[in-house]
């Protein structure tokens, strides 16, 4: 089955207000060709669910496309915070649930698992429990202990970069696969772009590393350099000079409309060039 | 961590009365250990394996068991387990059946420090016989059924290698090992081979335990024998074809006991008993 998809028609399945999930960790990995895509033409009133998140998070607040973010993390790590996200939470613009990673991954395995929730001894004695008011304490039946129950977390779409996919939608994922299993098992439809679009003979030579099933993905697009400017391990690094550019205009609103302008659309070769085209990133990121 | 002999390991870990899971989901199955348990004649053990299969029949016919904890029990693509069907029958071995996913999920518990574990899966003939307790879920209102911790004294696993820190490395199917060495309140560990962690990183084995966690690791060259270690020996379909006949006939059963597993002082003898090429065809047909 050919599940192969432009980026214009991916925009184009995700209604208003769906819940999505987003995979990659922080600077590692992020789908930010759909992201960009979303960005520009996406329907908005989106819920976001992520375990890390950084640039997706931040560059769909500031195009206003989110009405609510459920989240372990968001920020830049070492590059600093994340300004549409501060700002917003600062405002109350956006409704916000703080989780943890660990239950982020318990509430999405709760919906493979196909259970309201799972019990966890995560959060007890701890503010999450006071600023969530998503968790519920509860007495174990059997022995009194207190417990913390984590609802199941459902995503309508999960969106997740890969290393290499192929046509039926099998993903390698080279390295760390943070929580995009999970992601791609609860969501009801998984998008992967991927780095490259491979033979399904090819891609199974990767062995353990198809870490992405075809029987968990809807759709898949390819997009090269389609997680720039976070990072594709082992391809190429973060591209911290875009991400300085990227905060810079992050924290003023009248150079965030010309970043906008110039850098955010759902043609990803239109962002290669303008960020310099693909050989000047091989030469400065490629590992 | 300690390097040990399976000997030494089973004489330091292993103490009558225990509760083990000896893990491996058809391949990586502990023979080696599970032997040296026999032979140092342990007592009253509750044994737990998802799969059951010819070690669970060597260890049953060595008196070391009180209780099977179980979700499976056969001998693959041949039939039953004479000597476990006879036990049963005989009232000498007590059982407690569960599904695959059960166990999974008790295990899943049993390593969280968790008292229950929900699953959804539909009620069965095995549910009849075993009511499962419901927990009322704080969002909906579903009562979800829950199965208990499972908590191992000790988790056997034999798996590929380890490099020189004892960190567990394996290839191929997971099915149950990752749950049962994280449930195991003790892993003792037998490895095909130690590795320096460099050149493990070059092939395509996979952690699965950190050093950390395991108790013990010795260095058993076929220590999965008969069952197979994926890429690196097939299955002896031989010796499990062979068991079914064997295994319905206790004095047959008594003297292969004798002489595989009683008679031998270690796994060394035990492998040079094997009918003369029939391990290098393992290999062979392992693609080695």
């Amino acid at each position: 089955m050919n599940k192969l998809m432009r980026i214009d028609e991916v925009v184009g399945a995700i209604p208003a207000g769906a819940t999505i999930a987003v995979g990659g960790s922080s600077l590692s990995r992020k789908p930010m060709s759909l992201v960009r895509a979303l960005a520009a033409r996406g329907r908005g009133d989106f819920r976001l669910i992520v375990d890390v998140g950084g640039p997706e998070v931040d560059m769909l607040l500031g195009t206003e496309k989110v009405r609510e973010v459920i989240y372990a993390f968001v920020g830049f790590e070492i590059m600093g915070l994340s300004p549409h996200f501060r700002r917003a939470r600062e405002s109350g613009s956006v409704a916000f649930q703080e989780w943890t990673e660990f239950t982020v991954m318990a509430g999405l395995d709760a919906t493979v698992k196909r259970v309201p929730f799972l019990p966890t001894h995560v959060g007890l004695g701890t503010d999450v429990l006071a600023v969530n008011g998503a968790f519920r304490r509860f007495a174990d039946p059997f022995g009194g202990e207190t417990l913390v129950a984590v609802p199941a977390l459902a995503p309508d779409f999960a969106l997740i970069h890969v290393n290499l996919a192929d046509p039926q939608g099998n993903g390698v994922i080279l390295g760390d696969g943070h929580v995009d299993v999970l992601c791609a098992k609860a969501a009801k439809r998984t998008i992967l772009s991927a780095e490259r679009v491979v033979s399904a003979e090819e891609l199974q030579r990767y062995g353990r590393d198809v870490q992405i099933h075809r029987i968990h993905v809807d759709g898949v697009v390819e997009a090269q350099w389609g997680a720039h400017f976070t990072g594709c391990a082992p391809y190429y690094r973060a591209d911290l000079r875009h991400v300085q550019d990227y905060l810079a205009a992050a924290r003023d609103p009248s150079s965030w409309a010309e970043y906008v302008d110039r850098f955010i659309g759902d043609r990803h070769q239109d962002y290669i060039a303008a960020v310099g085209g693909a050989e000047a990133l091989i030469g400065r990121l490629e590992v | 961590m300690q390097w040990l002999s399976a000997a030494e390991a089973v004489s330091e870990y292993v103490k009558d009365g225990q509760t083990l899971y000896l893990a491996g989901f058809t391949h990586l199955i502990p023979f080696a250990l599970g032997h040296e348990i026999i032979r140092q004649r342990r007592r009253h053990l509750t044994l737990c394996r998802a799969t059951p299969d010819l070690l669970y029949e060597h260890m049953i016919a060595g008196q070391v068991a009180d209780q099977v904890v179980f979700s499976y029990a056969g001998n693959p693509g041949v039939g039953l387990l004479p000597v476990f069907r006879r036990a049963v029958e005989q009232g000498t071995i007590g059982i407690q059946e569960w599904t695959h996913f059960e166990m999974v999920a008790r295990l899943a518990a049993g390593a969280a420090g968790l008292p229950f574990w929900p699953l959804n899966t539909l009620d069965n003939e095995l549910t009849e016989r075993r009511p499962r307790p419901r927990v009322q879920s704080p969002f909906t209102d579903d009562q979800v059924a829950v199965v208990p911790p499972l908590v191992p004294d000790v988790t056997l696993v034999h798996t590929h290698a380890a490099d020189d820190a004892g960190n567990l490395y394996v290839d191929g199917l997971l099915g149950d090992i990752r749950e049962a060495v994280l449930a195991g309140r003790q892993v003792v560990a037998s490895v095909e081979q130690r590795l320096p962690a460099a050149q493990i990183r070059a092939t395509r084995l996979t952690l699965l335990l950190p050093a950390f966690r395991v108790a013990s690791v010795s260095v058993e060259p076929w220590g999965a024998h008969p069952s197979y270690v994926f890429g690196q020996y097939d299955r002896d379909t031989a010796f499990y074809r062979d068991w079914d006949e064997r295994g319905r006939d206790e004095s047959a059963v008594e003297s292969w006991l004798d002489e595989f597993v009683y008679g031998l002082a270690s796994r060394a003898d035990y492998l040079q008993r094997q009918p003369p090429g029939r391990l290098s065809a393992l290999r062979e047909a392992a693609g080695q």
